[in-house]
């Protein structure tokens, strides 16, 4: 059973009541932080005096809280300062910052290794690369990988993995991972995938708000939110699931990457302006809670924010104020991040320098589920530091192969006779050392697994010398 | 041909015995160049590779059409300068064509066959002779492979020993049928030693179908007699017998091979005797398939180190002596597939766990094959490397058969 709500947290000059006892550790500093409504009237947010015994309560609420109650997240003062001070074990330092754009080539450095930045950071969701082993990762340059806790949590289970010893000896892998909460996954339930919704217009979201009606798909709504957190099904078995801002980020202990993400709700790019304001206000408000879980034990992990509000101007920069507030490690970009590049880029534009100012300058920024070349290249630009996508891999079991002229679709009769033809000359990849455009369309026409293997090898060594060769550049003042 | 190290590999009471992976498509399945050369390294002579040139050699054929456009259509082609002689972007069809194979294989003893499993084939209905060649079952639908285009295609391959084009009668074929087959391998074997008549260093081996082997022993062998190229060993294609072992004791061939085996039991029936030294299989990746991994103990000897197992280490084995790695008895079992002993990928430097490849085969991650190929292959090689150093292999094979569940 998931305990909810289990810590307690200080707004406005309510007591509270300890809804779980907390260790002697840091129940003082709760109480010492306690903060009044000056604190909350200078970041924007109205006052309550309700807010805090109602909105973490230990039993799910039966009725939803009602607007003022919702609207209220932990200021920064709420947090120990202590938590506001350097990591001894994650820190990022800038090597060589651009004159010409936000550019900037950096170093991350995790208990299990280095991030050299900026870097593509491979999708590996079930805790393993498709058709790939590790190792061979690793040897193309693959640093920080990326495990959603989503699937990790459904099988084999959160808690089998911290009983493993945590993933990297769960999957014999030394170097960074990063997880993220869970949330994406859960909403794409409700949602569809971000080509299913912004193609679908909406539809799907009209189901998950409640709709005693089934969906378009006949089945019964695969989300419910509350301000606690969602339920969910599993697409295993069935079994509900709820995901707290708590549970997450415990779960994400007991898996141990070095990096994790807080619970946050992801919002469709279609949906108006009311309903976007109320769920970046709930996302903060989940964020701090899930920081605050993380505070009590930080088990050498660093927690990025996630920063939200959609393609809205006013709610991107209120999210940005808020979280960069907090004592977050690092920062990440997610939510709805429009409907194409262009709409992408120009969304960095405005809101990327925001980042530049002050202390925010010296964390690490993470630009969630986008990797394709043109967007890497307007990221990159604009100050992002790491990149995360299941796409080379995911392309690479369908045939598709990234090289410096566009990708190839290798299932073309073309390529057939393309004997001694490498897949791209310039790579050095284990694939294109070895074999040529006429074998690999050979092993793809006959369904053999050693095609996906040697196919999301080199997408992924041509990702990471995509990133190498932008570092360089980076440094040779050329972006 | 690129290899100066010596063919034969003996254990130190001399006796013989390597395995012959079917290299499907003309590769290793599931090992990139890399993790083959770390895992299992070419300088172990008891690995080699077959490739098959049904499914390692049909390509696309391609027809050189005239293009001419409509207005020169009246005038000399000639002269014309605008007719093109281009190349069909549709393929004709599909063929046999000479094929080099993959550079990295190049280090690895190899053999050619024209096909792995005929008699299973021959089931199927997708392996059937006439005097002009076979027809054969291939991912581009059915293709006629003419000795001429087998033996073209089989000495690109390179590989230091080809076995020639060969009918298989059915197993209770009629006498005159038997006799016919044995008289096209017999024109098909001469065929190929005359292809390579002027290459001293390509060695031939001649098929030998079990069921004609048995029954008519001296006619069955006199194919590999030529006067072209004698045969210096022979591949037996079909299903073991128990007969053969006697059979076979005389010969004097350089290599005897069993071409396909499909199960262990026939595995450790012709590892336990002596009459055959190489056992050509699929198995590593079959097993994989269906995410077993091999997983006996032929570790019997006293004298040697083995883990004392109780009884929580014993496993449920199948048939086939292995575990099916997607029950859930393993999802919280830390330890490798095999402890205490294997040194493959999945193993030990790596140190995978039980728990590990579970969750990849829920999970539903190729990986999972990936991983269980490489452990199979390699305790496939132990346990050919445990009969080759056994004192007593029969006993040895009582050993692993009473594990096994059948």
């Amino acid at each position: 059973m998931i305990s909810v709500g289990n810590f307690v947290t200080k707004c406005l000059g309510a007591s509270f009541a300890a809804t779980k006892p907390l260790n002697s550790a840091n129940y003082h500093h709760y109480h010492h932080y306690h903060h009044c409504q000056n604190q909350c009237h200078q970041s924007g947010y109205r006052t309550s005096y309700e807010v805090g015994s109602r909105l973490f309560s230990t039993k799910p609420s039966s009725t939803p809280p009602t607007g003022a109650e919702e609207s209220l997240p932990p200021e920064a003062s709420d947090f120990p300062e202590w938590a506001y001070e350097p990591r001894d074990f994650f820190r990022f330092e800038i090597l060589h910052q651009s004159e010409k754009s936000q550019a900037r080539v950096g170093r991350i450095h995790t208990p299990h290794g280095v991030i050299d930045t900026p870097s593509y950071v491979a999708v590996a969701t079930n805790a393993a690369l498709k058709g790939v082993d590790f190792r061979d990762a690793d040897q193309t340059g693959q640093q920080l990988v990326f495990s959603n806790t989503y699937h990790l949590m459904l099988h084999p289970g959160a808690e089998l993995i911290r009983d493993a010893g945590g993933i990297h000896k769960f999957t014999n892998r030394k170097g960074p991972f990063i997880t993220d909460s869970g949330g994406f996954q859960v909403f794409s339930l409700a949602y569809g995938s971000v080509h299913e919704e912004l193609s679908s217009k909406g539809e799907l979201k009209r189901a998950s708000r409640g709709s005693k009606r089934a969906n378009s798909n006949g089945s019964a709504n695969p989300v419910k939110v509350s301000e606690n957190g969602v339920i969910f099904r599993s697409y295993r078995d069935g079994s509900k699931f709820l995901l707290t801002p708590e549970s997450t980020v415990q779960a994400q202990k007991d898996i141990g990457a070095d990096i994790i993400i807080p619970l946050d709700e992801l919002p469709p790019y279609h949906i108006d302006r009311n309903a976007l304001v109320e769920s970046v206000d709930r996302s903060h408000r989940w964020e701090a809670r899930s920081l605050n879980e993380h505070l009590k034990n930080i088990n050498n992990q660093a927690m990025y924010c996630v920063v939200h509000g959609g393609v809205d101007r006013e709610l991107r920069t209120k999210s940005v104020d808020y979280l960069t507030s907090l004592p977050f490690d690092g920062y990440a970009i997610g939510g709805s991040l429009g409907n194409g590049k262009e709409e992408l880029k120009e969304l960095l534009d405005w809101m990327m320098p925001q980042f530049d100012e002050g202390e925010r300058q010296g964390k690490p920024r993470h630009l969630l589920g986008i990797a394709d070349e043109e967007s890497i290249r307007n990221a990159v630009v604009r100050g992002i530091d790491t990149l995360d996508s299941c796409y080379p891999t995911r392309v690479a079991r369908h045939g598709s192969l990234l090289t410096r002229n566009g990708s190839i679709k290798i299932k073309s009769r073309k390529y057939s006779r393309d004997f001694g033809v490498k897949i791209d000359e310039e790579c050095n990849c284990t694939t294109c050392q070895h074999y040529d455009r006429a074998y690999l369309w050979h092993l793809f026409k006959a369904n053999e697994p050693l095609f996906v293997t040697l196919a999301a090898q080199h997408n992924i060594h041509y990702m990471n010398d995509l990133m190498k060769d932008t570092r360089q550049s980076i440094i040779d003042g050329e972006i | 041909m690129k290899r100066d190290r010596p063919i034969d590999s003996e254990a130190k009471n001399g006796r013989k015995l390597r395995l012959l992976l079917h290299g499907i498509d003309g590769c290793v399945p599931y090992m990139t160049p890399s993790t083959l050369e770390k895992y299992f390294p070419a300088s172990d002579d008891n690995l080699w590779i077959g490739l098959a040139v049904r499914d390692t050699c049909v390509m696309p054929v391609f027809q050189e059409k005239k293009k001419v456009h409509k207005k020169n259509k009246n005038r000399n082609l000639e002269t014309s300068s605008s007719t093109k002689a281009s190349v069909a972007k549709k393929p004709s069809g599909y063929g046999f064509l000479p094929t080099k194979p993959d550079s990295w294989l190049e280090p690895y003893n190899r053999i050619t066959v024209p096909t792995f499993d005929p008699i299973a084939d021959n089931k199927k209905g997708s392996y059937t002779c006439t005097n002009k060649g076979v027809s054969v079952w291939t991912p581009h639908g059915r293709q006629k492979l003419t000795p001429g285009a087998y033996n073209e295609a089989s000495l690109a391959l390179d590989a230091e020993y080809t076995l020639s084009l060969f009918d298989i009668d059915d197993e209770e074929g009629n006498a005159k049928r038997q006799e016919k087959a044995e008289q096209r391998n017999k024109e098909w074997f001469e065929d190929l030693g005359k292809a390579c008549s002027g290459q001293t260093d390509r060695k031939l081996w001649a098929p030998a179908l079990i069921p004609n082997l048995i029954n008519n022993p001296s006619a069955s062998l006199a194919i590999a007699q030529s006067d072209n190229k004698k045969a210096s060993g022979i591949a037996l294609i079909g299903k073991w017998h128990s007969k053969l072992e006697k059979l076979l004791e005389s010969l004097e061939y350089e290599n005897v091979t069993m071409l396909s085996t499909d199960s262990l039991v026939e595995v450790l029936e012709i590892a336990s005797g002596s009459a055959v030294n190489m056992i050509g299989t699929n198995l590593p990746q079959q097993w994989a398939k269906k995410k077993h991994a091999l997983a006996i103990d032929f570790s019997f000897d006293e004298s040697s180190k083995r883990v004392k197992s109780d009884k929580k280490d014993q496993l449920d084995l199948n048939s086939d002596g292995c575990i099916d790695m997607s029950s859930k008895v393993f999802a919280r079992d830390a330890r490798p597939l095999v402890p205490g002993r294997s040194t493959s990928l999945a193993c030990a430097d790596s140190m995978f766990s039980r728990a590990y490849i579970h969750h990849l085969v829920v999970a539903q991650e190729i990986l999972a094959e990936i991983l269980l190929f490489a452990h199979n292959l390699h305790q496939m090689l132990e346990l050919l490397k445990a009969f080759r150093e056994a004192k007593d292999p029969s006993a040895l094979k009582e050993f692993i058969m009473k594990q096994l569940k059948i």
